[in-house]
C-alpha cells in the first residue's frame, strides 16, 4: 500500500493497523488531529503509518453490522499536515476507505460500506469516492468498492 | 450527541469544502437521537432488500470475490480465522452450489481426490490451480492457489520434527558439519 508524498512527487510505503491501548493518548496530546479519537474507543479503530519511521498519518474508526452485511464507516481524519493544498502527503483517506472496502470484500458483505456524511459535503463524497444515497445515508457497493480498492489500495 | 458542525466550522476558516471532504469524513449532524435512530433503521430495512433482491448471478460473484480476497488475505497472513485450501475448496463448492461429485466431473477429477484436497491429505497441484482458474472465470487466478499452497508447505516446514528425522535415515553421508 502506498502514498504520494506531494513535495518529491515519490510514493512511500504504507500500513495500515489496529489502535493499540497507548496510542489513544498519544494521539490525543499530539494536536494533530480535530475529533475527539477517545470517543470512538467503542469502535475498532486503525490507523494509517509510514512504514518506515511508522508516522502516524490517519485514523479511521469503523463499526461492523453483520446483521446487514456492512461495514460502517464512523469517522475518518487526515493529520493536520495532510489536508488542503499544502498537504504532505495525497491518497491518505482515500487508502483508509478502500481499505475499509477491502475489509468488507473480506468479511462476505459484498464490498458494502456505508456513511453518515455530512448533508453539506454530501456531493463531494459522491463526486470524489463514488458513494450513493440510500435513505438518508450513503453507501458504496461491490462495483465501486472493487475500483476504491483497484484506485488506492493497488498503487 | 458530538457537535460536528462546530468541528468543520473551525476547518472551514481554513479549507475549502473540497479539501475538507478528500481529508475527513465528517458526519451528519442529526437534529435528535431519535432521527439518527429512525435514517439508521430505514437504511437497513432498505440494505436488506437490496441483498434480497441479488441475482443468483451476482450471489455467485459476490462469493467467489469474496473467497478471492480471502486468498489473498490468507497467503498475508492475515485472516481470522484461519483456513486451509481445504477450507477454500469447500466454501468454492458452497458457493458454485454444486456437490462435491458434480464440480468433480466438472474440472474431470475423480471426487475421491476432491475430497482429499478438502480433507488437507492432497495439496492443490499446477494443473489443478489451472482448471480451477479455468472454472471461475478467471475470477480466483491459479496463482492464489499456487501461493495459498506454498505457504502452507512453508508452515509444515518451519513445524515438522518428525518427518526431518525420517528423512535423516536416508542420508548417507554430510558433507559438511557446523561447529
Amino acid at each position: 500500500m502506498r502514498i504520494l508524498h506531494a513535495k518529491s512527487g515519490k510514493y512511500h510505503e504504507v500500513k495500515i493497523v489496529p489502535i493499540e491501548k497507548k496510542e489513544w493518548r498519544l494521539i490525543e496530546e499530539s494536536k494533530r488531529f480535530e475529533f475527539d479519537w477517545n470517543k470512538e474507543k467503542q469502535h475498532t479503530v486503525y490507523l494509517l503509518k509510514l512504514v518506515v519511521e511508522e508516522k502516524l498519518l490517519g485514523i479511521v474508526a469503523v463499526v461492523d453490522i453483520p446483521k446487514e452485511f456492512r461495514l460502517h464507516i464512523q469517522l475518518i481524519e487526515n493529520s493536520k499536515s495532510n489536508i488542503g493544498k499544502k498537504k504532505e502527503y495525497d491518497f491518505v483517506a482515500g487508502c483508509m476507505l478502500a481499505f475499509v472496502c477491502n475489509l468488507a470484500v473480506e468479511k462476505g458483505y459484498d464490498g458494502f460500506v456505508s456513511l453518515e456524511p455530512k448533508t453539506k459535503l454530501e456531493n463531494l463524497y459522491r463526486e470524489k469516492y463514488g458513494f450513493n444515497a440510500m435513505g438518508k445515508l450513503f453507501y458504496s457497493s461491490l462495483e465501486n468498492s472493487l475500483l476504491l480498492i483497484k484506485k488506492y489500495l493497488e498503487l | 450527541m458530538i457537535n460536528y458542525e462546530e468541528i468543520y466550522q473551525r476547518l472551514r476558516k481554513e479549507y475549502t469544502d473540497e479539501e475538507i471532504a478528500e481529508a475527513m469524513l465528517i458526519p451528519k449532524d442529526w437534529a435528535s437521537e431519535e432521527e439518527k435512530k429512525e435514517a439508521q433503521e430505514e437504511f437497513g430495512r432498505l440494505r436488506m432488500k437490496m441483498l434480497a433482491e441479488r441475482t443468483p448471478e451476482e450471489k455467485l460473484y459476490g462469493g467467489l470475490i469474496t473467497i478471492q480476497f480471502q486468498i489473498k488475505a490468507a497467503i498475508e497472513g492475515r485472516l481470522t480465522p484461519a483456513k486451509t485450501s481445504g477450507d477454500f475448496l469447500r466454501q468454492y463448492i458452497k458457493v458454485i452450489g454444486k456437490t462435491q461429485k458434480e464440480f468433480a466431473a466438472d474440472i474431470s477429477l475423480h471426487p475421491s481426490r476432491v475430497s482429499r484436497i478438502i480433507k488437507g491429505k492432497e495439496k492443490i497441484s499446477k494443473a489443478i490451480a489451472y482448471r480451477l482458474e479455468q472454472h471461475s472465470g478467471n475470477t480466483i487466478p491459479a496463482l492464489l492457489w499456487w501461493k495459498l499452497g506454498q505457504k502452507e508447505t512453508e508452515e509444515e516446514i518451519k513445524k515438522e520434527t518428525k518427518e526431518r528425522e525420517i528423512e535423516r535415515q536416508y542420508v548417507k553421508n554430510i558433507v559438511y558439519k557446523a561447529l
